[in-house]
């Protein structure tokens, strides 16, 4: 943004505004910028069992992390399912978004977008607990078969990969919605009368208006799905047994029951990496399509994205 | 009321533009100033040089003959009207016009006793309670004066106040505010890109162009003597020749055109410098305005609305009798097609085309008699003398 | 597809709107059957629920496992959304209305903690407070949600700034007031909304966020989300439903009321 010429720059005046900026990025430098060098100098250090860690420059972590089969494949699971969660996440939310934004009445265009992403705020604990209240063998699905007289006695599916993935579709869901639903919408819907006009049938008008135009909105929402389940701990280790562990529950675990902190830390670290690559790859992919991954992390905002 | 000089100003934004280079101008006290150019001509940023809210490189700006140039803006005494007009949308239309006064310390009965007064006068007595959401687009604008005014300013400032609003109530809104200022008396800069704003409401206007001053004078004066090729286009409608000096006899200069035809027309102005001889061969441009065109149906005898020896111009062969005419007419004909006629109300407008591809604009006033001339037709144009003005490059 | 071209018989138009009310469905239920859960009277849940009772929120508002739980998160919530609001309002205001040098970096920096994963600033966190030997404290949790959350007071007070504009700010200071009272009767006036909606989204967020508070100071300091994801580990009371529908309700009367001051989050 251009520098406004309104308040002059010189004299008291800017010179206290600038004196105050010393809050904000002092708080940012301190308890943002310091804590991330800390945990990349951390993950060097050595852990000791029950007594914390004691400083040194050791590479073992890594090394942990990388020769181990478990450390791998977790790491290539957390990259599957994640995949796994943006392809679903794009079939399920694109008819369902190319619906709600052709909905005549703007009055029930705004009620479909509230309720379909309403859920977005809530924790992500009472999302992953609703699905295991409605997958378990006492109450929901497994009630719901039986009475069917499908199954003979109440089956749950919880804790396991289909609560799992589930549960991921189930909380990463608005998100895709809202990124297709800010792209779709600016497809002018008279686009789509012209190319009718011109002779097109509805399937080739979808196939040659619509789809190319939604697809940066499209990329950007699956990016952006994709990259929030690597991060995800809380669904995966709710609904999911440890097979369907990803590294943020490996991690978590490492730091919080074994205590393990440099090793935790050199695993973040590696995640960070392959977070970053993945994330600067897909960018420049996608082209100009914003893609901000973690800005739809805990909100979004409609197209602009953050 | 105070008089305004800017001397020698120069600003340049980061990234090496010259947003004002170089300009001196002064406002006399009480006087309607326009500053008129096209976008990024530096207009706004004089403006705002004087407002105070951009400080220039280089120069001084003067108020009342007080150097202000690092004075900040609420310590300068000017009124403000803004393109967006910046009315505070969350304050009553009577805070509003209240709030300079306010800033003055000045009394809370009074500054409203003040504040009605200046309403009254804008013709919007009753809406002190209003929001200026409530409000119609002129009455917006009405309040911007009012407030600007009530504080009894100096300097009146407009930056394009108008650019919003439809023809009509623009025409409406710029009588008020010519009469205002007039009851007023006072002295007023006024930024505008519309050359027939400026041309209504100025005593003088200050015609701007990347940054630089070209022109300053009555309106009359831009229009009619224009200084430079910028000028003459920029203010109203112009049809332009080049070609190079013939000779120089007397009051008008001989220009051949570089299609080869002969048009004479009136030395540049000196602004004041002694006059410059102007060697023949040397390249100008010729302005002649639409109006001051006159057409001539091809092969007939003489010109619609006067008589003239031109008759056998027309052909490529007659070009030399056209300079012969041109000694004393000012010009020979000069062989044009007739590519459309349009009615435009008050003018009837003729596009010609010369044999080399020239568009030329020619226009007649309603009840002139013009020629019968229709679409495709071959025909001749004249320039009445004395009526074109020869440029420098 | 149904508003504009009107195709209803197209076997295509109506897999999608069956498709379209699924989701929905898919959306809603779990919320729903959580609700109806939470008033089932036994110790277990059971869905249908067999009776109604409201003993489970009852539990909830008198156990002092559960009313700890609450008044830690709103005591971190409440101020790490003013911590949080008072950095954007200050960064947002100076490099917006002054010329700073670095500007768009410091800018960047405020926005950075969106693109970070909470495992990996909660892990960071870790490292850090455990470096200072500062472990555990509710201190800890505040600033981390403060830091956390900013960016989002920090979009919304820009975007604020933004739809202000200049001239409104340059006409008061034409009309003789100073950049002190410009701020005070101009400025902070028209983005009030937008800094309330600001810190209600800091609120909001820091309520709901499980993970950074769980490493940051999980032993110590037990919010509702935290106490809520250990009591799934235990039983399977109904009480954890009947906090669910608490926590559903808070949120969506926050989020309405945040989005009504903002004027619209989502367009």
């Amino acid at each position: 943004m251009a520098m406004r010429g309104g308040f002059p720059a010189q004299g008291a005046g800017g010179r206290l505004a600038r004196a105050l900026l010393v809050f904000p990025v002092g708080m940012l430098v301190v308890f943002f910028v310091v804590p991330l060098i800390m945990m990349f100098v951390v993950s060097f250090y050595r852990n000791l069992p029950g007594a914390g860690w004691e400083p040194a420059f050791t590479l073992e972590n890594y090394v942990r992390a990388f020769s181990r089969g478990l450390y791998r494949d977790r790491l290539v699971y957390t990259l599957e399912i994640s995949a796994l969660n943006a392809v679903l996440c794009l079939l399920i939310g694109y008819p369902f978004t190319y619906y709600l934004v052709r909905l005549a009445s703007p009055f029930w265009r705004k009620v479909g977008l509230t309720l379909s992403i309403s859920t977005l705020w809530l924790t992500y604990v009472v999302r992953s607990y609703a699905w295991s209240v409605l997958l378990s063998a006492t109450s929901g699905v497994g009630q719901l078969l039986m009475w069917l007289g499908l199954v003979d006695r109440p089956t749950g599916y919880t804790p396991g990969p289909v609560a799992t993935v589930v549960g991921l579709v189930y909380v990463f869901l608005p998100f895709m919605i809202l990124s297709l639903y800010g792209s779709l919408r600016a497809i002018d819907p008279s686009m789509e009368e012209a190319s009718m006009n011109l002779g097109a049938r509805p399937w080739r008008t979808f196939l040659h208006v619509v789809l190319p135009l939604s697809l940066p909105g499209a990329a950007a929402g699956a990016v952006m799905v994709f990259l929030l389940t690597m991060g995800n701990y809380v669904v995966p280790s709710i609904l999911g047994q440890p097979a369907q562990w990803t590294m943020p529950v490996i991690i978590t675990n490492q730091v919080m029951n074994e205590s393990n902190v440099p090793f935790g830390a050199a695993m973040s670290v590696i995640l960070l990496a392959v977070l970053g690559l993945l994330a600067y790859a897909t960018g420049r992919l996608v082209g100009k399509a914003r893609v901000n991954p973690y800005a739809g992390s805990r909100v979004a905002q409609g197209g602009e994205g953050a | 009321m105070s008089r305004v000089d800017l001397v020698q100003v120069t600003k340049t934004y980061p990234g090496g533009v010259k947003a004002v280079d170089g300009v001196s101008l002064t406002v006399e006290a009480g006087e309607f100033m326009t500053l008129l150019g096209p976008s990024g001509c530096g207009k706004t940023t004089s403006l705002r040089m004087i407002a105070g809210f951009e400080q220039p490189d280089s120069g001084q700006v003067l108020i009342g003959g007080k150097d202000v140039t690092r004075v900040p803006p609420y310590e300068r005494d000017t009124g403000m009207v803004f393109q967006s007009l910046a009315l505070f949308p969350h304050m009553s239309v009577l805070d509003n016009v209240m709030y300079g006064l306010r800033m003055r310390r000045v009394p809370r009965p009074e500054a409203e006793a003040r504040a009605k007064e200046m309403l009254a006068l804008v013709q919007l007595a009753g809406y002190e309670q209003r929001r200026p959401h409530q409000l119609s687009g002129g009455q917006r604008q009405r309040v911007a004066f009012a407030r600007a005014l009530a504080v009894n300013p100096s300097i009146f400032l407009l930056d394009e106040p108008f650019a919003a609003l439809d023809a009509k109530l623009r025409d409406e809104l710029q009588v008020e505010l010519r009469r205002l200022q007039q009851r007023l008396r006072i002295t007023t800069v006024f930024v505008t890109h519309n050359q027939r704003e400026a041309m209504t409401l100025s005593d003088r206007v200050a015609v701007m162009r990347d940054g630089r001053v070209e022109q300053v004078g009555t309106p009359q004066e831009v229009y009619e003597e224009p200084a430079t090729v910028f000028v003459a286009g920029f203010v109203g409608m112009t049809n332009l020749f080049k070609g190079h000096v013939v000779a120089q006899d007397g009051g008008f200069v001989r220009v051949r055109t570089a299609e080869g035809f002969e048009i004479a027309g009136r030395p540049p102005r000196t602004n004041g410098a002694p006059p410059q001889a102007l060697a023949p061969g040397q390249p100008v441009t010729v302005s002649v305005r639409p109006e001051a065109l006159r057409l001539v149906q091809a092969g007939a005898a003489g010109a619609v609305g006067e008589a003239g020896a031109v008759g056998e111009a027309g052909t490529p062969t007659a070009r030399e009798s056209g300079e012969a005419a041109g000694e004393s007419n000012g010009t020979g004909g000069i062989p044009v097609r007739v590519d459309m006629v349009r009615f435009v109300g008050e003018l009837v407008e003729y596009h010609l085309f010369t044999p080399g591809g020239q568009e030329i604009l020619c226009t007649y006033q309603r009840g002139q008699a013009a020629p019968a001339v229709g679409q495709g037709a071959q025909a001749l144009v004249r320039v009445e003398p004395g009526e074109a003005r020869v440029l420098w490059q | 597809m149904s508003g504009r071209g009107l195709r209803y018989r197209d076997p295509v138009v109506w897999s999608v709107r069956a498709a379209f009310w699924i989701v929905l469905a898919f959306l809603g239920v779990p919320l729903l059957i959580l609700a109806a859960v939470s008033f089932h009277p036994g110790r277990f849940m059971t869905f249908p629920p067999q009776g109604f009772s409201l003993r489970w929120y009852e539990t909830l508002f008198t156990n002092s496992q559960w009313t700890d739980a609450i008044r830690n998160s709103l005591v971190v919530a409440f101020a790490s959304a003013l911590l949080a609001t008072a950095m954007a309002l200050i960064l947002a205001l100076v490099l917006d209305r002054y010329p700073v040098r670095f500007g768009a970096v410091f800018r960047q920096l405020g926005m950075l903690p969106l693109f970070l994963p909470p495992v990996i600033m909660g892990v960071a966190y870790v490292s850090f407070f455990y470096a200072i030997g500062f472990s555990g404290r509710i201190e800890n949790l505040i600033i981390a949600h403060a830091v956390f959350n900013a960016p989002f007071p920090l979009m919304l007070i820009s975007a604020g700034l933004g739809k202000v504009g200049k001239e409104l700010e340059e006409s008061a200071m034409n009309l003789g007031a100073r950049p002190g009272v410009v701020l005070r009767t101009v400025t902070l006036p028209l983005i009030r909304a937008d800094v309330f909606a600001g810190a209600l989204l800091a609120f909001i967020l820091s309520l709901n966020e499980y993970i950074v508070a769980f490493l940051v100071a999980g032993f110590t300091v037990v919010t509702l989300p935290i106490e809520l994801f250990a009591s799934l580990r235990y039983s399977y009371s109904p009480v954890i439903a009947a906090a669910s529908v608490v926590f559903i309700l808070g949120t969506a009367v926050l989020v309405a009321v945040a989005d009504r001051m903002a004027g619209g989050l989502w367009d």
